[in-house]
Formats: structure tokens, sequence, C-alpha cells
């Protein structure tokens, strides 16, 4: 069984069990949307993208006494950005899904500290993205296709606090894909008189800050 | 759902603008990549050339070109490079075991010099090889130099007379500083001459009044001291003698026939090698012998009656050049003057240790 698969097999059973307790127990369902700053901790990979963003959301299951075990399926988007000149960007770009268990496990008044962790499968792709130098819903951009792609597992550690209905998270993901190289660069450094590899694995890990809010559904 | 995905994408960008976003170099280059062959081996190749390359042992390669001699023990991991001028760049040049013989031309006649140092330092042969009778009917230059074990020399020679031609062969002896002449033949223009050890060998000459391509084959079985007319074989261009034991050789030439014979010379059979032109032909050993195509390698493993064109190849680089060597049956190189091939499993894989890549050439 792939990766992908058990994951997903276990973000159903997440989902389902929530749900089905939610259904018996009552229990509230919210809705989690949050975005953030992403900076690789490689510092090779860090000099080459110095900064990315990301964005995630899934409902949120409370469970347990009081509430205080949250599950989270989530969804999202990692996007780091290389400027290459004025109309073209090299991007990084890391689609997620997985989920996200945290804890309420004290409050300062009103405050309430969550510890969580994460998992989620990610697909990589790294290509350039080109601007006609239009501005606003005139721009037009055109991707070339992927110089390296892949996919893995990421796991994710850190702390969410939360005042109200807004939080904010601080978190560092582990995270090393095997990316492969498209095939015509492995040909075109072959007729230069170079060998490179199929695959590769590289270290995107991250710490992140992200700023989100708890809606009610 | 574009507008969304764009809409997110801008966003983000919005965000990591203005944190900066300007990076060094792309992740590509952080994507492994290791060059085919070593970048140093262009001190071989640029503005210089393969002059004469051997496969010494497993590892072991040594050689000279035309601006100094090297060595390596690791395939070109590492090498040492002596510059040195190439000293023969007029005359005829062998290369045997440890020897190198020259003979530079010398107005009507030519000298013959040698080296036991890969061409660092010259002796000069200087007793005469040419007797005052041969010198007075006319000039004489070196068709072929060959050298065999025991510092024994022996040069294939052309006396031209106004329009006569006249072939020589003459033996020396440099150990003992003796040079004797072993055969000469009128209206004959030599082509090659190829020896099985010491006793059995073959000459190819054209008679001068006969049609091109007509070439006659003579041999000796005690040393080239008697000489026997042998087959006579028509249509070859610039053929050459590939001999595999006392008996049984192979005549190619650059048109790419092939002929075979078994019984010494007295006749040929033709031999089918598709691949057009033949540039070289080594047997390895009697049964074992391979042959240097335009583009690619041929081998034959029952002593040249039957070949394969192997499917020589090396990171998309077919296999090419205009020499080889040999360390055993399976280990050996093919080279030309800017690139060297290796193979250590009879042909059927190939290494490239030198190739003139851009990274080489700088």
């Amino acid at each position: 069984m792939s990766g992908f698969k058990m994951c997903r097999m276990v973000w159903v059973g997440l989902l389902l069990s929530a749900m089905t307790l939610s259904a018996q127990e009552k229990l509230p369902i919210f809705l989690e949307v949050e975005a953030g700053v992403e900076r690789l901790c490689s510092p090779s990979i860090q000099s080459v993208f110095p900064t990315g963003a990301n964005v995630k959301m899934g409902p949120v299951f409370a469970l347990a006494e009081e509430w205080r075990l949250r599950l989270r399926p989530q969804a999202g988007v990692k996007l780091f950005f290389n400027e290459i000149d004025e109309w073209v960007t090299e991007q990084l770009l890391i689609i997620k899904v997985g989920g996200q268990v945290s804890y309420d496990a004290f409050y300062i008044g009103q405050v309430t500290f969550f510890p969580y962790l994460a998992a989620d499968f990610n697909w990589v792709s790294n290509y350039d993205a080109e601007s006609d130098g239009g501005t606003g819903e005139d721009e037009s951009i055109t991707y070339s296709d992927s110089y390296l792609k892949g996919s893995g597992f990421s796991q994710e550690v850190g702390m969410r606090i939360q005042l109200q209905k807004w939080y904010v998270k601080m978190g560092y993901e582990f995270f090393k894909p095997r990316l492969k190289a498209r095939r015509t660069i492995i040909t075109d450094d072959l007729a230069s008189g170079y060998l490179t590899p199929k695959s590769h694995p590289f270290v995107f890990n991250t710490f992140n800050i992200t700023i989100g809010a708890t809606l009610g559904l | 759902m574009k507008q969304v995905y764009k809409r997110i994408g801008v966003a983000l960008a919005g965000i990591a603008f203005l944190l900066g976003c300007k990076g060094d170099g792309t992740l590509l280059d952080l994507y492994p990549i290791d060059p085919i062959v070593n970048p140093d081996v262009g001190i071989l190749i640029q503005e210089n050339r393969f002059m004469n390359v051997r496969l010494d042992g497993r590892q072991r390669i040594s050689g000279i070109t035309e601006k100094g001699v090297f060595s390596t023990n690791d395939r070109f991991q590492s090498f040492d490079f002596e510059s040195h001028p190439w000293q023969g760049v007029q005359g005829v040049v062998a290369f045997g075991d440890d020897l190198i013989v020259h003979a530079p031309n010398d107005g009507l006649s030519f000298s013959l010099r040698y080296s036991t140092d890969n061409g660092l330092t010259w002796a000069t042969y200087d007793k005469p090889v040419l007797d005052e009778a041969d010198l007075a009917a006319g000039s004489v230059s070196v068709v072929q130099l060959l050298v065999s074990a025991n510092r024994l020399v022996w040069l294939l020679c052309q006396q031209h007379n106004g329009a006569d031609r006249r072939m020589l062969l003459y033996r020396v002896d440099l150990e003992a500083e003796s040079s004797q002449k072993l055969f000469s033949k009128a209206h004959a223009i030599g082509v090659d001459a190829s020896f099985s050890g010491g006793e059995s060998g073959w000459l190819l000459y054209a008679e001068q009044d006969e049609p091109e391509g007509r070439i006659h084959v003579l041999k000796t079985t005690d040393g080239g001291h008697s000489w026997s007319e042998g087959a006579m074989l028509d249509g070859v261009e610039h053929p050459a003698i590939e001999p595999l034991d006392a008996r049984t050789l192979l005549v190619y030439d650059t048109a790419g026939n092939v002929f075979y014979s078994a019984d010494g010379g007295v006749s040929f059979a033709p031999v089918a090698i598709v691949g057009g032109r033949i540039s070289r032909c080594r047997a390895v050993s009697a049964n074992i012998v391979y042959a240097l195509l335009a583009s690619g390698v041929a081998k034959s493993i029952d002593g040249g009656r039957t070949w394969v064109i192997l499917d020589a190849e090396a990171h998309g680089i077919k296999i090419s050049g205009s020499a080889m060597h040999f360390y055993n049956e399976r280990q050996g190189i093919v080279y030309g003057d800017d690139k060297l091939f290796l193979t250590d499993d009879g042909g059927a894989h190939w290494d490239i240790l030198v190739y003139p890549y851009d990274y080489v050439i700088r």
C-alpha cells in the first residue's frame, strides 16, 4: 500500500470517527483558516528561496473532555519564491493534504495554548512563473514545465496560541522529499558530459509562523 | 477555480514579496551533477593530442601526447603529466614495449633514433643502415617501422630512382648495434609488413606496373632471411596485416575488406564485416580480434572468420578512435586524438575516460 493511500485511509478514518462522535454527542465543528510565512532551515535551500508563504484550512472536530482535543483534517499549499529577474520568478509549490491534532493544554487569562502535531502528504513542484508585465486582472502568467517534482510525507510540531477566535501558530515541519529531475534535463546534461541522478532528496524542513481564525459552522 | 488559485497565489506572493524573495541561484543548481570525465584531462587534448596510449594494467594507463607524457593509476581520476614536446613530428614512428623508434628523413636517406623513456630523451643509432650500393641506387625513405622483442627493429623502405621503385627490408638490432638488409625487390612498392613471433612474417607490396588495388603477399618463416610468394589480392585500398599466429593472418583495408588466411598467406578467403571503413585491427589472442571501424567496434571470437558489430556506446557517445590497445582479451582502450574509451568486459560496455566536452576544453 502506498504512503499516500495509507494517509488517505487514516484521514478518512479520523474524519468519519470525528463525524460519528460529533453526531452522537452533538460535538461542535469549526472551520479553521490560516495563512502565514515560511522559512526554510537548510542554508543552501534558504539561499535560493529566502521566504515562502502558506495557506491551510480544514474543519475542526472538538473531542474529549471539555472539547479539549481537536482533530483537523486539512489541506493547504505552501509557495516559496525566488525572484530571477523582473518578470520571472522561480517557485516551489507544495500542495498538502493531511491532518492535525491539537490539545488545549493550559490557558493564561483568555489566552489558550494548544500544542499540536500534524502529518501531511505533500506534492512538490519546482518551476518558473513568467509575467507578461501586466498588473492586476490584466496580468498574464505563464508557467514552465516542472524542473523538479516529487512527493513525500511531512510531520510538524508546534504551539497554537488562541485568543477568542484568532490564533497564532509557530511550528517546525520535518520534510525530506525525493525530487525527480525532468527527463530533458537529464538528457541535456548527458549530452554536455554530466551524469545526473534520476532523483535526489532535498531537506525542506521549515519554521513557520501562521495567523488563523476559528470560525463556527 | 483558476481564479481562486490565482488569488491564493497572489496573496502568498504578496506576503513573500513583503519579506523579500531575491534568491541566489536556483533549486536545480542544488541538484547533484557529476562530470563524466575528469575536467583536468583537458591538458591532454586541448592544443594537444594523444600519440600513443597503452593500458598497462587493470587500472593503469600511460602514454604520450604531442606535448608530454602521462600516466594514471586510477583511470584518470588523477594523473601525472610531464610536459615535454614530442620530437617525432617528421618521419615514421613505431612504438614497442618500452621502446619508441623514429626514422626521420635525412637528405636522400633517413636517420634512426630511439627512446627508452617515452620520448623524453633520444639516442641515435649511429651505424649506417644502408650500404653504399643502396645509397648509390637512389633515395630511400621508410614506409613502416616495426618494433619486436629484444629491441629488434624492422624497416620497410622504399627506394626511388627516377620512375623506378624498389622495396627494401632491413632489420636493426639496437642491442648489438648491427643492421642487415634482409630483402630487396625491384619494381615493388612496399605497403605493409608484420611479424608473428620472431620467425613468421608477411609483407604486402604492389608491383609498380600493375593496376592499382592489386596487392601481393610475401611470407617468411625464418625471420625474414628468405621470402616466398603468397596470394594476390585485388581491389584493396591501403591494406594492412594483422597476424594471429604463425599460420593465420588477416589482411584488411580502409574500404572495409577483410581477408582471412589459415595457411600462412598462400590463400585468402573474404570475410564480411558490415561496418564500413576499418581503421585498425588488433588480435588480442589467436581467437579474439577487435576491429576499429569508422564509427564503432567489431569483434571476432573465432580468429577473424566471423564478426559481430558491438553495441559500442558510452553515455550516448559512439565509441570511435584511430587506435586501440588491449591489456588482455577483455580489457582494452580505444583512443583518438582527443578521446579515450575503456572496456572491462570485451567491448560489451564502455567507459569514457577522456572526451572533449565543453567543460574539458576551456
